[in-house]
């Protein structure tokens, strides 16, 4: 690859609202987000469950069902809009342009089929008839990578561990040699010494692909040993953006500050799909910065406007008042309302935002 | 699928054709008295005539070595079950039970696995495509309208059938498996087919009609749990084409469970469709079973359970076999 077009990004996410319409009104799963990915890079994104991360991606592969509805913004891979693609068009980019390895990957395998049979029907379908012997060693060649032996082909899921079901999805993420690859969680259900293995295995065939990568991480520290960037998402927005240090060292937003400090430990969470009892937060969200209630350094502006996304410096996004518009601190004269004590739990109440069940 | 595990599902079947035969022996010998004697004797004061009752009597002593001790009673018993012989008819002496069930199984099994299977295959792709995203709004409706006549009782078609359709517009025949004197010409005939298939077109449909909406129901249940799996999600992921996803990914797992249902079906046809067979007087088993159930004819009655009994087995036995290639999971979680 040239270094003309590895310095244009290879995926442009503008403005995107992704809602869910409940029958007690809109979720706002996704809204009003903005990123890019560069190739070749590894983009993590960090938040509590039920933010919309996984809302996101799914976006990303023009995946979401109902109730669940893109409502706006562009998704520009390479610069060309995937949401203007017609039905067909978007099928034939799937997996052969942009790949996933899904949350919840221990049920991602049909468990009638063989895993050579799994793996065939991505390459089949959009590659077209291959003989049989070549396919067989594709397949065989492509466990390999994962550190699997060819053996593995013949196998149904049930017959596999958990580490070895994560890593056929991964090698079957890899098998059409996508632009971006994206993994959801993928090591949320191994065990810690598997996960660790497994992310070494993810990360050598990205690499080995010079393809671009966003990972949705349960283990905030293992995020912060691989992404190069990472975006905090918080209640369907994106609250900050940065490289992966300087976050980790000097998170910006006041809740990046409260989740990073509540590391190593975010209590993991169960999807809500699409059942009711949804949380209370995202139907009926606080209006303006959607911090605020638990924001130590909140002031009424925080609450009447909305704080824009602002670069503090190249390569640093933050939407925090605080940040952007610091004169309206000087003048309020520090913190506003009782809400500095919800501020102490703010990192590790992983229940906010979410159901309680 | 290891031997063991063919050799056990072997012993079960076995076992269960025993304990069933077994069941047949005893039970009509609990009753105290000679019950051939005390059957004949209540037909005969309810004014039937039996003929020949005399020697009926005699030859169902020695059929069943009446007289003799009860264990070597049961071995006979068994030794002529193996056999296929189940004695004879009361009043249709001396026809045996397995004549008369000759006669009337080929109907029965042709009207009834024929719609057995057709029911299930319309029912299973109806469901399916039910809660099947690609489905236009009209496609759903008249599927979810079939599915609604699930809870009419198929003799209630049967009976409006053959009133408007036979009766009142003549354009079917309500009775028969053939036309009045019609007999099959040497070798094909192909016109005796065709008459054949004319004549169950009522009964069929009032069969497959009813029958349909509880595989819809069934399998669109399925299909539900099976679309909220995650391997749903990465084989759209993986941008399949539509029809093999709702094939290969959905169909393929939502069937497995129907599947048993559908042995169980195949199972039970031997016992036929009693009333459809009345209305139409078809003469297929469940007519044969009605009438000797009228006329206490008890060894057509225990012969024709016991049929039953065997085929259901069979048929359980047949899907047991095939089932761990239909999911290959199933070896394991039985081992
Ligand atoms: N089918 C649905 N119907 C209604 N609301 C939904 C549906 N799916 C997701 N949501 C809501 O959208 C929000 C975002 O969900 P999403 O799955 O994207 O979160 P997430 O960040 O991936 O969480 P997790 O870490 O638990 O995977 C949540 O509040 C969730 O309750
Ligand atoms: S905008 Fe105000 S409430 Fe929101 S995070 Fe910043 S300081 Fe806190
Ligand atoms: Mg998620």
């Amino acid at each position: 690859m040239t270094v003309a077009i590895d310095s244009a990004p290879l995926l442009q996410i503008e403005n995107l609202r992704v809602y869910y319409w409940t029958q007690a009104g809109p979720v706002k799963a996704v809204d009003d987000i903005s990123f890019t990915i560069n190739p070749k890079e590894r983009f993590g994104f960090i938040g509590e469950s039920g933010c919309g991360k996984t809302t996101t991606i799914m976006a990303i592969l023009r995946l979401i069902k109902r109730p669940g509805r893109i409502e706006g913004g562009r998704i520009l891979l390479k610069g060309s809009d995937i949401l203007s693609l017609n039905d067909e068009e978007m099928r034939q980019s799937r997996w052969s342009r942009i790949s996933l390895i899904p949350q919840g990957a221990m049920n991602s395998l049909n468990p009638v089929m063989r895993v050579q049979d799994q793996i065939a029907d991505a390459i089949v379908t959009h590659r077209g008839a291959v003989p049989i012997r070549e396919l067989r060693e594709r397949i065989g060649d492509l466990l390999e990578t994962v550190q699997l032996s060819a053996d593995v082909a013949d196998m149904y899921p049930h017959e596999l561990s958990g580490g070895m079901k994560q890593r056929v999805c991964i090698a079957m993420a890899t098998a059409l040699e996508p632009e971006l690859i994206i993994a959801d969680e993928p090591t949320s259900a191994l065990d810690v010494v598997v996960q660790k293995a497994v992310m070494e295995t993810l990360i050598g065939v990205q690499e080995r692909l010079n393809a671009s990568m966003i990972l949705i991480g349960h283990d905030m520290g293992m995020t912060a040993q691989v992404a190069d960037r990472v975006g905090v998402m918080y209640a369907g927005k994106l609250v900050e953006v940065a490289g992966t240090r300087e976050l980790f060292r000097q998170p910006q937003h006041p809740y990046s500050q409260a989740l990073i400090s509540s590391l190593p430990s975010i209590r993991e969470k169960k999807r809500g799909g699409g059942i009711p009892g949804l949380p209370p937060f995202l139907l009926n969200p606080p209006q303006n910065c959607l911090f605020h209630p638990r924001c130590p350094h909140a002031i009424a502006f925080c609450r009447e406007t909305p704080p824009p996304m602002h670069r503090l410096r190249p390569g640093h996004m933050t939407a925090c008042h605080k940040l952007s518009a610091p004169e309206q601190f000087d003048s309020a004269g520090g913190s506003d309302s009782g809400a500095g004590a919800a501020m102490a739990g703010a990192g590790t109440e992983a229940s906010s935002g979410h159901q309680t069940r | 699928m290891s031997l063991t595990y063919i050799l056990r599902r072997l012993g079960i079947f076995f076992l269960i054709l025993w304990v069933a035969s077994t069941l047949n022996f005893v039970i009509p010998r609990l009753a105290p008295g000679d019950p051939i004697a005390a059957l004949i004797g209540d037909m005969e004061e309810q004014g039937a005539t039996v003929e020949n009752s005399a020697e009926l009597i005699n030859m169902f002593r020695e059929r069943f070595g009446l007289d003799d001790p009860l264990p070597i009673q049961y071995f006979k018993y068994l030794a002529a079950l193996a056999r296929f012989d189940l004695g004879y008819s009361i009043r249709f002496f001396p026809a045996t039970v397995s004549q008369i069930v000759a006669a009337a199984l080929p109907y029965t099994i042709g009207l009834l696995t024929a719609t057995s299977l057709i029911t299930f295959v319309l029912g299973i792709l109806a469901g399916a495509l039910l809660v099947w995203h690609t489905t236009p709004q009209f496609g759903r409706a008249v599927i979810t309208f079939f599915m609604m006549l699930a809870p009419i009782p198929y003799y209630l078609l049967a009976i409006i059938f053959v009133s408007v359709l036979a009766f009142s517009l003549g354009w079917f025949p309500y009775s028969g498996v053939v036309s009045v004197g019609r007999l099959p010409e040497e070798g094909f005939d192909f016109g005796y087919i065709v008459d054949l298939v004319y004549h169950s077109l009522l009964p069929a449909f009032s069969i497959i009609i009813a029958g349909v909406g509880g595989w819809v129901l069934g399998m669109r249940g399925m299909m539900v749990t099976v679309l909220g799996e995650d391997y749903l999600t990465l084989a759209e992921a993986k941008g399949l084409k539509d029809r093999r996803i709702f094939l290969r990914y959905a169909m393929r797992n939502a069937i497995l469970p129907q599947f048993t249902a559908l042995a169980i079906t195949l199972g039970y046809v031997v016992s036929g469709a009693t009333i459809v067979e009345l209305i139409f007087s078809y003469p297929g088993m469940g007519l044969r079973l009605f009438e000797a159930i009228n006329s206490n004819d008890f060894p057509v009655i225990q012969g024709i359970t016991f049929f039953l009994v065997v085929s259901i087995a069979v048929a359980i036995l047949i899907i047991d076999l095939i089932y761990p290639w239909l999911d290959p999971r199933i070896t394991y979680s039985r081992k």
